[in-house]
């Protein structure tokens, strides 16, 4: 154990919490279009936890809400990091959890195995932060429509550019939006932005995606 | 004369007399829930999110839902509306818009066009809503089955099972009694094909703003502690039936004040003897139009 003290949070945790989630709401509203924003500096422990991720955590996160860490970003001191500041408790199941942080996609469990709530409440359902690769524009895209994007009662489809996802990954996004109302939320934190700049992209289940890669899908 | 307020975080004025409020009234561990609550709604439009509401500093049914709302998502730089039955210029509305002006220092407009945030007691602005804007509705009752089903154990399972029939029967009942759908306010819609939400008591002739709107549109239940959403872009359709679709209210003069044909009217008694004229429910639009008129040479 560390006897050094914990690091700093946010520098202006009101003001930063608040922008954060305005930020991550833009994003469940514009499902494809990524939304960046740029924080004062902030402290991040050592591990795989990326600023995106971490800005996530401190401005959702508190008791009411389990984690679940992957492998890759739970580290002691990811882990006192986020219990100082949140006071979350962590569990060591996926399906328990409200919030799954995943730095290392490739290694993911199954979209199933998350918490895709109740019948009559679908809302207890777990949100996914998940470290991606945003790319600015290249293919291979993908494409999504639903609430959100503008056209979407006249079939026109938003590209959106992820990717370092594992194969199954749309797979088991198309058996999430079948399970609509029910499902997992998903939003993607781009691993590459540095520092206090964090990208996100956000995939709430209502959008139904397709690639282009494999335009049978 | 009153304290002056300050309202910077985490610091606490060292004078006397200060006052000293989180930014927005609500701490800090309550928005985190209710954002979560608003991200969880938009995620699944129409759905009604339970929130843990708190007690505001003024009665249910002066809007605590909408406050709570808008004090989760209201940032420093937003420019806060405010509207009663359309109107700026109301009780509720001017107290609302003082009372973020004070715990959160906002900026606050009565212009449609320059808001960020539009809280809204039982209207939509004329004015075509933008991207980016946020309207707040205050809700008094989330549950568009209540009526017919006073169990909240039963209403949700019918949400769960799509079980929506007792809706259509009620719109049918008034078809068999009135030879119309005679509901005029809080008229049920179904959002993105999935659930039958309650639109709060807005005219029936704002529905059609609801549908495909590029503003988010946020619900907020105070006394009930729900929360739900429709997102930009989503399909908001209005129930009815093949042979008796849906219409929205129409009237047949234009308005009195500044001449408009395409907004909400209000009827205002003028006088003991009954004299009425009808002018725009939405005091912004209406006080443009006049002022253009009145420029126009």
């Amino acid at each position: 154990m560390s006897a050094l003290p914990p690091l700093p949070g946010f520098s202006n945790p009101v003001d930063n919490a608040q922008a954060v989630f305005r930020a991550l709401l833009t994003a469940f509203s514009h499902p494809g279009l990524p939304v960046s924003i740029t924080l004062p500096p902030f402290s991040i422990p050592a591990g795989k936890f990326s600023s995106g991720m971490l800005a996530l955590a401190l401005a959702l996160c508190d008791k009411d809400t389990p984690l679940w860490l992957d492998a890759a970003a739970d580290t002691p001191e990811t882990r006192r990091h986020l219990r100082f500041h949140c006071g979350a408790p962590f569990t060591a199941e996926p399906a328990e959890a409200s919030f799954a942080f995943i730095s290392r996609p490739e290694g993911m469990p199954r979209l199933r195995e998350f918490n895709p709530g109740l019948a009559e409440y679908p809302d207890r359902s777990a949100t996914l932060v998940i470290s991606a690769e945003l790319p600015p524009s290249q293919t291979p895209a993908l494409e999504l429509t639903g609430p959100g994007v503008k056209g979407n009662n006249l079939g026109v489809w938003q590209p959106a550019h992820v990717s370092g996802l594992p194969t199954w990954f749309w797979e088991d996004w198309a058996a999430n939006s079948a399970a609509y109302p029910l499902g997992v939320d998903v939003v993607f934190a781009d691993k590459n932005a540095r520092g206090p700049v964090i990208r996100l992209l956000g995939l709430p289940r209502t959008s139904r995606v397709r690639l282009e890669e494999f335009p049978c899908m | 004369m009153m304290p002056q307020a300050t309202y910077e975080t985490g610091k606490r004025l060292a004078g006397r007399n200060a006052v000293s409020y989180n930014f927005a009234y609500l701490d800090e561990q309550t928005k985190r829930m209710i954002r979560r609550s608003i991200l969880k709604a938009v995620a699944i439009p129409g759905y009604q999110a339970p929130f843990g509401g708190r007690e505001m500093p003024m009665p249910y049914g002066w809007g605590t839902g909408g406050i709570q709302v808008s004090a989760a998502i209201l940032g420093r730089e937003d420019i806060l509306k405010v509207i009663d039955q359309g109107s700026d210029d109301t009780t509720n509305a001017v107290s609302i818009r003082a009372f973020f002006a004070r715990v959160a220092g906002v900026r606050t407009t009565t212009a449609t066009a320059e808001a960020d945030i539009i809280q809204t007691r039982h209207r939509i602005p004329e004015q075509p809503l933008r991207e980016g804007q946020i309207m707040v509705y205050q809700v008094p009752i989330p549950e568009p089955l209540r009526r017919m089903e006073p169990s909240e154990t039963e209403t949700r399972a019918m949400h769960a099972l799509e079980e929506y029939g007792a809706m259509h029967v009620k719109l049918y009942e008034d078809i068999a009694r009135h030879g119309d759908i005679a509901t005029s306010f809080d008229y049920p819609v179904l959002v993105n094909k999935r659930y039958v939400m309650s639109p709060s008591p807005l005219p029936k002739f704002d529905n059609p703003k609801m549908d495909q709107c590029p503003a988010l549109q946020l619900f907020g239940a105070g006394r009930e502690k729900r929360i739900y959403a429709i997102p930009p872009y989503t399909s908001v359709r209005s129930l009815d039936f093949e042979d008796y679709p849906f219409t929205a209210q129409h009237w047949d003069k234009p308005c009195a004040i500044c001449g408009a044909t395409d907004s909400y009217l209000d009827e205002i008694i003028t006088d003991d003897a009954g004299t009425r004229m009808f002018v725009c429910s939405d005091t912004d639009y209406c006080g443009r139009r006049a002022a253009e008129k009145r420029s126009a040479p």
